[in-house]
């Protein structure tokens, strides 16, 4: 991520959301990399208050590594690239959030955002935090994806109502303080959800230094160490590698799911299938206890999915920050549930859905290598193996399993009329009778059909795992992130050169090296076309011709030509036209607005925000209209730039 | 002398029959197996030489190397035998030249080197066999430039011709795509199960992921679900070979490799998905969709880019494709602030 | 005709091969136009989620400028040279706009430096020499101001191969050293923590204010560089950056 249109891109996302002396500073050091105050100020032409007052806000922000040399005493700064990229994603994980744990843990996760990194205690003094106007929950009734909080707070629900206000009380007691209550109640847990998912983590010291000083610092580290001063050769050298990996880990280790976690479930987690359905609750919670009393037994105090259930409030002294690695996790899993939206049946999706949620709570970044090994390179990855009840239990008991698949037998399925046996049962009854009916035998085996036809090539999205006689379920997540990295470069091809080229691109990247008339042979392409598109694949660089000479003289009708296709090399290419892509559409946006500043500034001023409508004529109106519009929609196309560049770099 | 001549005659006759009787045409003979028929009496290999002699001068007998540069012989059937009868010695060795390349045929210039004849009299010999129907020119798909030649009798090899998808060796396009779109139809109507329409109402009741993806089908349209993993009614290759073959859309019968070829071409079109290592496929699309994309496909309309499932931050920003995206740089001649794609890509995209 | 990409609209692929097909329509020798014709594609309209996603981002982005730390820069501040005594702003006074007027009164503030204070930090994950001061500008290194600060006066890394009276001599010994080259710069930054504290002072009344208007209002940017730039602003870029927090040594 050093390179110039990466450094470009950083530049001008922290201008975007800082302004401009963030982003002189930022520049200033992406430009040379690592400098000292006084160095940075004489690059940067700034005084000695901007920049002092820069930095520490910066720091706050984690866009500036800093390093205090221990032979002179001198701090230098470096940019912190990865941070500054991940401005762009917060879009993407507040949605998530907001979709995953409701409005309330958006607000909280974007109130950390904005904060940088805050203590626990800071954060229950935060006014958006503590306001109880029902303005924060009001609109999620309408909406069934937050239901989870409309049942919290909405007055039809008289069961959740009796439950919420159980832990006011028993806070009540705690701090006595009326005022400030109001959702404050809704914070510790929240934050204990958010922990336990992994969703944010605890700072450490050395998350200040990049990690080129934390690898300095750490082989320092040991190499002072008795024990390993008395290695030599080969044995001290694999002796700091090792040790220099585990002391890493323990210093940047910010994990605060430990002691959150019940039997794979983090605290907090909900269960999308509280939501939507018509069926009367009560029903609904019967089935839930029945699964949840006869697999968890012992910890039956963590069985309840509510927050009410957890009253000790989360350590007010921890430091907090967002986890993008873990967060990485939760959208590449998203990633892989498009790739199955795409071939199967929205309920064949659900079921996975429901896997890949219970894989993410035990994962806690994309792969363990710093980089995205060579092609071919590449072991093999798998995920925690679920057990095919834990995914049972996932999914809505609602869920009809049986109608999105065929029947096993069938020797001439478009003749038949005839209904399934299954369907009889299922037709006229209605859908609760039916779930009642069913028994969990069936639907076991149900699931377990759909997660075998997502085993099925070409994505080969599950695998199934006999452990110690249990019927388990993963994902070989470095297949699928390469599927995922294929697919773009091919979605590219195809869009740039035509289906003719992207068939011969599948060729050549199955069968490796081929000269034309082979090519030609598996390809069935026309010379002309095949010839064509081949040179300006080549010429955009998406194929290679290697020259095989069979003779000293390498004259070219002695010479055997080879084309060939290497997805890294393309990938990392397009990488760097993705940065750059994304870079001129916010610098066009940027453009944009400065043709509409005037106008642009006029709706910012403080007496017309908030009262457009009073204070805009109708054409202001339509104009900020468009300028809305617009503005999404450039940002909407660096949104999915930056899918591009989490599955070419992130996944 | 002339006893030892008729007798010598007498027996290759009778060496030409056994051989011709019992061992297929292009069987390889040493002088150990011709001695071993028991024919020559006492083994006399002299007496073996002069017979083969004779019939190589009767052009029953063909005089070949084989291995270790020993002598071999190959017998030649009667017919072909008379048509070499009346043969001139040189046309008769342009003949030999080119039977010995079979079904791949020769290169004009390569039967000029291997017989040594001067051009003029190697063209006349050509126009002389085939004017006899002794030979066909053939045109080959990897050398499209030169002039091949190979016996009238026989059938091009697939090298020759690059199988059964070139025509005159030019891949014919029009019969593949007609060829793969029905295979790829005949696939997709075996690799889903077409919902009875009383259950078809049912599915609008599944819950969506996440609202963004909408039930697919519109009432009154087919609904199709998959069949289970596992599934043994996808087509094999055979059962395809047959429906291509009896569906009256090629007038020559198709090979199971042929066929193959096609079904590989529309894996990698990500039309068609192999099962247990090509022993059974199955479509990606079903039926309806099918028909849906190749009626669009040959009315040739633009629906373009959007109806593609290829969309991505790439191929839809304005710089995806932009011819001068590397030269695009903020100050620069070419800029995003005098960018003159952006303007028109926002109108387009948001009709403003 | 081939079947394969040759759609309406879109050349068959490789036809830039063909001359006539040249995409500028221009002859060959004619100069290569700065933006070629080209179709533009079709960008999909945003998905509702896409539209949250950007509305979140516009949301957080929008805290941000209203926020604390967003900052620009006055352009007659940071590029000044020294001995320049011409008033930044009667320079760059821009005859229209810089009047004050009655809407200018609600004009969005632009803040020139970033308002650290108002809120805790955990000074620890700052560096002490150079940053500590402006975080805390009651913190004098080597006093106590308040419990939690004295506590984290010393180095915060713990550097396990270190023993600690080395440690201490070390940095002892470094203090001194870059206090005696940095007296320069003493007055320099001492005199501008001055100002800042005054400033943010007055900030600090209107704290949690939604308003920024008021707070606005007084807070003027240039007197920043007035103060520190025209004077002292280009004493040499010697001096050490963390040369302000060891006047007390």
């Amino acid at each position: 991520m050093t390179s110039q249109f990466a450094g470009e891109l950083c530049t001008l996302l922290v201008d975007d959301n800082f302004g401009e002396l963030f982003a002189r500073i930022f520049s200033t050091l992406v430009r040379y990399d690592r400098l000292s105050l006084a160095r940075l100020k004489f690059y940067s032409r700034l005084s000695n208050a901007q920049l002092r007052h820069g930095l520490a806000a910066m720091i706050q922000q984690h866009l500036v590594f800093h390093y205090t040399s221990y032979d002179d005493g001198v701090t230098y700064y470096e940019p912190n690239m990865q941070s500054a990229y991940y401005l762009i994603r917060s879009g993407k994980i507040l949605e998530f959030i907001e979709e995953r744990l409701g409005k309330y843990a958006a607000t909280v996760m974007s109130t950390i955002m904005f904060l940088g990194h805050a203590q626990v205690a800071y954060l229950e003094t935060i006014p958006e935090l503590k306001n109880s106007d029902p303005d924060v929950n009001g609109p999620n009734e309408d909406n069934e994806e937050y239901q989870e909080f409309g049942e919290q707070n909405g007055p039809k629900e008289h069961e959740a109502d009796e439950r919420y206000q159980e832990p006011k009380d028993e806070l009540n007691g705690l701090n006595g303080d009326q005022s400030s209550i109001g959702n404050l109640a809704l914070l510790h847990p929240t934050l204990k959800a958010l922990a336990g998912h992994g969703y944010i983590s605890r700072v450490r010291d050395a998350q200040f230094q990049s990690y080129a000083d934390n690898v300095l610092d750490s082989e320092r580290t040991l190499k002072a160490r008795p024990d390993i001063k008395a290695l030599k050769g080969k044995k001290l050298e694999e002796a700091v590698v090792e040790g220099t990996l585990n002391l890493l880990k323990e210093r940047l280790d910010g994990d605060l799911t430990r002691g959150l976690v019940f039997n794979g479930i983090p605290r907090g987690a909900k269960r999308r299938h509280t939501s939507a359905s018509e069926a009367p609750n009560k029903k609904e919670r019967l089935d839930y206890a029945a699964v949840d009393e006869d697999d968890v037994e012992e910890e039956n105090e963590w069985s309840d999915d509510e927050f009410g259930e957890d009253t000790v409030p989360m350590e007010s002294g921890i430091t907090v920050r967002i986890n993008y690695e873990k967060l990485d996790v939760a959208l590449r899993n998203r990633r892989f549930l498009e790739l199955a939206e795409r071939d199967s049946s929205s309920v064949t999706a659900e079921v996975y859905e429901c896997l890949l949620r219970r894989i993410e709570y035990q994962t806690m970044k994309c792969r363990d290598t710093t980089e995205i090994p060579r092609e071919g390179e590449e072991g093999e990855q798998y995920s925690v193996p679920i057990s095919l009840r834990a995914v049972v239990e996932e999914i809505d008991p609602l869920l009809d399993l049986a109608g999105s698949i065929g029947p096993m037998e069938v020797s001439q399925p478009i003749s038949r009329r005839g209904k399934r046996p299954l369907d009889d049962s299922m037709n006229g009854v209605g859908h609760e009778g039916t779930n009642g009916e069913q028994s969990e035998g069936n639907r076991t085996y149900e699931v377990d059909q759909h997660l075998c036809l997502l085993a099925q090539p070409p994505y080969n999205l599950t695998s199934k795992r006999i452990v110690s006689g249990l019927i388990t379920w993963t994902v070989e997540f470095r297949h699928l992130a390469r599927k995922l990295r294929h697919l773009e470069l091919e979605r590219i091809i195809e869009a740039r050169y035509g289906d003719v080229a992207l068939r011969v691109v599948r060729v050549l990247h199955e069968k490796g090296k081929l000269d034309e008339k082979r090519l030609q042979e598996i390809s069935l392409l026309p010379f002309k076309d095949l010839r064509q598109v081949l040179a300006s694949m080549q010429a955009g660089g998406f194929v290679d011709l290697q020259e095989v000479p069979r003779d000293a003289q390498r004259q070219p009708s002695r010479t055997i030509f080879l084309w060939f296709y290497d997805p890294d090399r393309v990938c990392n290419s397009i990488l760097e036209d993705t940065y750059k892509a994304m870079s001129r559409c916010l610098q066009r946006l940027r453009f944009e607005r400065s043709r509409l500043k005037e106008f642009l500034e006029k709706t910012e001023r403080s007496d017309v925000k908030g009262n457009e409508e009073r204070y805009l004529s109708e054409a202001e109106l339509a104009l900020l209209e468009q300028w809305r519009a617009k503005e999404a929609l450039l940002l909407g196309e660096v949104a999915r730039l930056d899918d591009m560049v989490a599955v070419m770099r992130d996944y | 002398m002339a006893s030892a001549g008729a007798s010598v005659t007498q027996l290759a006759s009778k060496l030409y029959e056994h051989c011709l009787n019992n061992f297929p045409l292009d069987q390889l003979f040493y002088q150990q197996d011709l001695l071993g028929l028991g024919i020559v009496p006492k083994s006399d290999i002299a007496l073996l030489l002069k017979c083969t002699q004779s019939l190589v001068d009767q052009k029953l007998f063909r005089l070949l190397q084989g291995k270790n540069e020993r002598l071999a012989w190959k017998i030649i059937s009667r017919e072909d035998a008379e048509k070499l009868q009346n043969l001139s010695p040189d046309e008769s060795l342009v003949y030999n030249v080119i039977h010995s390349t079979g079904r791949s045929g020769i290169w004009v210039r390569a039967i000029g080197n291997r017989t040594g004849l001067h051009k003029s009299i190697l063209d006349r010999c050509l126009k002389s066999l085939e004017g006899k129907n002794y030979i066909k020119s053939v045109h080959n798909v990897k050398f499209p430039s030169r002039k091949m030649y190979m016996l009238a009798g026989l059938a091009p090899s697939e090298d020759v011709t690059g199988g059964a998808w070139f025509t005159d060796g030019v891949l014919d396009e029009n019969f593949i795509n007609t060829v793969a779109g029905y295979i790829e139809y005949t696939v997709s109507r075996k690799s889903w199960f077409e919902v009875p329409s009383a259950d078809a109402q049912r599915n609008k009741r599944i819950k969506t992921s996440d609202g963004s993806a909408a039930v697919k089908q519109e009432p009154g349209q087919k609904s199709y679900i998959p069949f289970p993993a596992g599934f043994r009614g996808y087509p094999t290759v055979a059962m395809l070979t047959g429906a291509v073959n009896e569906s009256g859309i090629t007038p020559v019968r198709l090979g199971e490799e042929s066929i193959v070829q096609l079904l590989d071409m529309l894996c990698y079109d990500n039309k068609l998905v192999a099962l247990n290592n090509g022993e059974m496929y199955r479509s990606v699309k079903n039926p309806e969709a099918v028909k849906q994309s190749q009626s669009r496909k040959s009315a040739g309309e633009d629906t373009g880019i959007d109806d593609r499932l290829v969309t991505n931050g790439m191929t839809e920003a304005p710089c995806g494709h932009c011819p001068v995206f590397k030269l695009c740089a903020p100050g620069g001649a070419v800029s995003p602030e005098n960018c003159e794609y952006f303007d028109p890509w926002l109108e387009k995209a948001l009709g403003f | 005709m081939s079947r394969f990409g040759a759609k309406k609209g879109r050349k068959l692929p490789g036809a830039e091969f063909t001359w006539d097909n040249d995409p500028s329509g221009e002859a060959d020798t004619a100069p290569t136009p700065l933006y070629p014709k080209y179709t533009v594609p079709r960008a999909r309209a945003l998905t509702t989620r896409e539209q949250t996603q950007v509305d979140l981002y516009r949301a957080l982005r929008e805290r941000f400028h209203d926020g604390p730390y967003y900052s620009v820069l006055d352009p007659g501040s940071s590029a000044k040279k020294a001995g320049e005594k011409v008033k930044a702003s009667r320079v760059h006074f821009d005859p229209f706009h810089g009047m004050p007027s009655y809407s200018g009164k609600y004009q969005k503030k632009k803040r020139g430096i970033p308002r650290l204070l108002g809120r805790p930090y955990v000074m620890k994950y700052f560096p002490r020499d150079d940053l500590w001061g402006v975080i805390q500008p009651s913190y004098k290194p080597g006093t106590a101001v308040d419990g939690y600060v004295a506590r984290m006066a010393r180095p915060t890394f713990k550097r396990g191969f270190e023993e600690d009276e080395e440690e201490e001599e070390e940095d002892l010994g470094k203090r001194r050293k870059t206090g005696d080259e940095d007296d320069e710069g003493v007055d320099n930054d001492d005199l501008l923590e001055g100002e800042e504290e005054q400033d943010e002072e007055e900030i600090i009344d209107d704290d949690f204010s939604e308003d920024d208007d008021e707070m606005g209002g007084d807070y003027n940017a240039e007197q920043y560089f007035d103060g520190g730039d025209d004077e002292y602003g280009d004493d040499g870029f010697g001096d050490g950056g963390g040369g302000g927090d060891e006047d007390t040594y």
